[in-house]
């Protein structure tokens, strides 16, 4: 199975294939990280299908100095705060959690940590969501966001804070 | 690293494996003397079994948006079909690229989607 970064070498050189495959292992990804930041479905979709037009468009220009998905998501990260600036409509929204009646204690819960989630500043949900969703580690992350690698232990620290109290 | 906040700092990173393997194993020796941080690790892997589970919860991207992509990628939509749900589902399409027009068609499989057949030959537009 070719991996990412050789999936975006070949999307370069204009494999519509690898486009695809590419597509289906990123676009949705891509579609929940916007959630962190705009929280709006439509412009969610928005972020998801600019951002995959503009790895097809530059493709050819990724060097290779970080992986593809550092590179996607950063890509991601760009026209989700874009869209914010001109939509201005980035306020906290709670997350859809879906609701299954026989695990209600364990829904409580989850519910909870939703909320807590949607109470936390988007650069620490950001940081929370590349963590535990995408299993990034903090180099990644500190890359992606453009900010030291302490300053994403920080945002970790006050978040994994308020969130550990939704869990008691 | 050895004292209890430096390795809190990381524990979440610890928990998801996705830190460097050093760090890790000074972490996991850390850990093995440490009732408080072995405490933190349990709640921060409680934690993120349920933010894996919320996201996880949230609707998928609509299969639309890839159409809308592969207009402005691949050549301008001329006409669509899709039959079925996310789970199992047909689509057809065709499109038109440089004077060509390629039809696909794509079989939709527990999410994934599998072309079946693509006529005309794929290239950067």
């Amino acid at each position: 199975m070719a991996t990412d970064h050789e999936l975006v070498r070949q999307v370069g050189k204009g494999d519509q294939t690898a486009f695809q495959r590419l597509y289906d292992r990123f676009a949705d990804r891509v579609y929940r990280y916007a959630y962190t930041i705009l929280h709006d479905r439509h412009l969610c979709e928005e972020v998801a299908q600019e951002t995959m037009i503009a790895v097809w468009n530059g493709a050819s220009r990724f060097e290779g100095r970080s992986r593809a998905s550092t590179w996607i998501f950063g890509i991601a990260r760009n026209q989700a705060y874009s869209l914010a600036r001109k939509e201005r409509r980035a306020e906290t929204t709670p997350i859809p959690v879906l609701v299954h009646p026989d695990h209600a204690p364990q829904l409580l819960q989850r519910e909870r940590i939703a909320g807590a989630l949607t109470q936390l500043p988007d650069e620490q949900r950001e940081v929370v969501f590349l963590t535990f969703y995408e299993g990034l580690s903090y180099g990644e992350i500190s890359r992606i966001l453009g900010v030291p690698e302490g300053t994403v232990k920080s945002r970790m620290y006050h978040a994994k804070r308020k969130l550990a109290e939704a869990l008691t | 690293m050895n004292d209890c906040r430096e390795i809190r700092e990381v524990i979440p990173w610890y928990a998801t494996r996705s830190l460097p393997l050093e760090q890790a194993r000074e972490v996991a020796a850390h850990l093995a003397r440490c009732d408080a941080c072995q405490n933190e690790l349990v709640t921060i892997l409680r934690l993120s079994v349920e933010l894996s589970e919320s996201y996880r919860s949230l609707p998928g991207l609509p299969g639309e948006v890839r159409r809308r992509v592969e207009a402005r990628t691949h050549g301008k939509n001329l006409a669509s079909l899709d039959v079925g749900s996310f789970l199992l589902g047909f689509s057809l399409g065709a499109s038109t690229r440089r004077g060509v027009v390629p039809i696909q068609g794509d079989l939709r499989l527990l999410g994934r989607r599998i072309r079946l057949f693509s006529t005309g030959k794929g290239g950067r537009t």
